[in-house]
């Protein structure tokens, strides 16, 4: 795909709106035209996710030792359960 | 670097039917005991305490799939709701029994031992967001298992860290092109797999 993709096909592809066809042949024209693939990076959506992605690795870091402990206590409630670790 | 996508395969709840199949356990424990930990750390237990809440619960769930003869029917009541239940019982009792054991010993009650703090209507809600985020957590490590490491990492850098896709580009030796197609496409499949899972599972 040489020529650009219009605004409202990128729209559609960023929302998954494309059959797989069409979103393979914009795919191909993004790995090689960097305004078209700016263009992606500024369509809306997806920074909701983004906030709870950081907020997720933060929490996670908090509750970090408590899963440490955790997986030695996995071991012995499977060694309990089924004999020995697959 | 391209990006692979591949597809689940059949329900980690399926899967645990019977309580024999181990591996299968063992991803159990390993996709829920954060969301259990983080739960009854919420509820305000101590470290010690959360391990055994997080313990008791994981071995009344394998108690309850060991007798399932049948698919998990979920009109007839979600695995959320079932396990958000036996999760607050098991703060409950480590609650009420590290308070008998106090009066015992004559030390100080933890504060809020006696009160119903996991039967709260925020007890609720504090699970729902750690559900969510589990979900979240889950669906980000299968992605990065899907895909090319270094598409993982590109998007980890820009989208997470917020480097710029020229910094990224030039770390990767990739394009600034493939740095901005690597954050679409692993926000994109994440949104996906959470759905997937939640609808499997929630």
């Amino acid at each position: 795909m040489a020529k650009c993709v219009s605004k409202e096909q990128l729209e559609r592809y960023a929302a998954s709106e494309l059959p797989e066809a069409d979103s393979a042949a914009i795919e191909a024209h993004l790995e090689s035209c960097l305004r078209c693939a700016q263009a992606l990076a500024r369509q809306p959506g997806g920074d909701e996710l983004l906030r709870r992605i950081r907020d997720l690795e933060r929490s996670r870091t908090d509750i970090r030792p408590a899963l440490e402990r955790l997986r030695k206590t996995e071991e012995k409630i499977t060694s309990t359960l089924f004999g020995k670790s697959p | 670097m391209s990006v692979m996508i591949t597809t689940t395969s059949l329900s980690l709840l399926e899967r645990m039917r019977g309580g024999s199949n181990q591996l299968a356990w063992r991803d159990f424990v390993h996709a829920y005991s954060p969301l259990l930990m983080a739960f009854a750390k919420r509820l305000g237990l101590p470290d010690t305490d959360a391990d055994d809440a997080v313990q008791e619960t994981l071995l009344a769930v394998h108690a309850t799939f060991r007798e399932m003869s049948e698919p998990f029917d979920r009109s007839k009541g979600r695995f959320k709701s079932w396990l958000r239940g036996v999760a607050k019982n098991k703060v409950l009792d480590v609650r009420r029994r590290r308070a008998r054991q106090a009066r015992r010993e004559q030390r100080e009650v933890l504060p809020g031992a006696d009160a119903d703090v996991a039967a709260s209507p925020d007890a609720n809600e504090l699970f729902e967001l750690e559900w969510q985020r589990n979900l979240l957590a889950r669906a980000l490590q299968q992605v990065a298992r899907e895909v090319d490491p270094a598409v993982y990492q590109a998007f980890d850098l820009h989208a997470v860290h917020g480097h710029t896709p020229a910094d990224v580009a030039r770390l990767l030796g990739v394009t600034r092109n493939a740095v901005y197609i690597s954050k679409h496409r692993i926000l994109q499949r994440v949104t996906r797999l959470v759905t997937e899972l939640d609808e499997q599972e929630g």
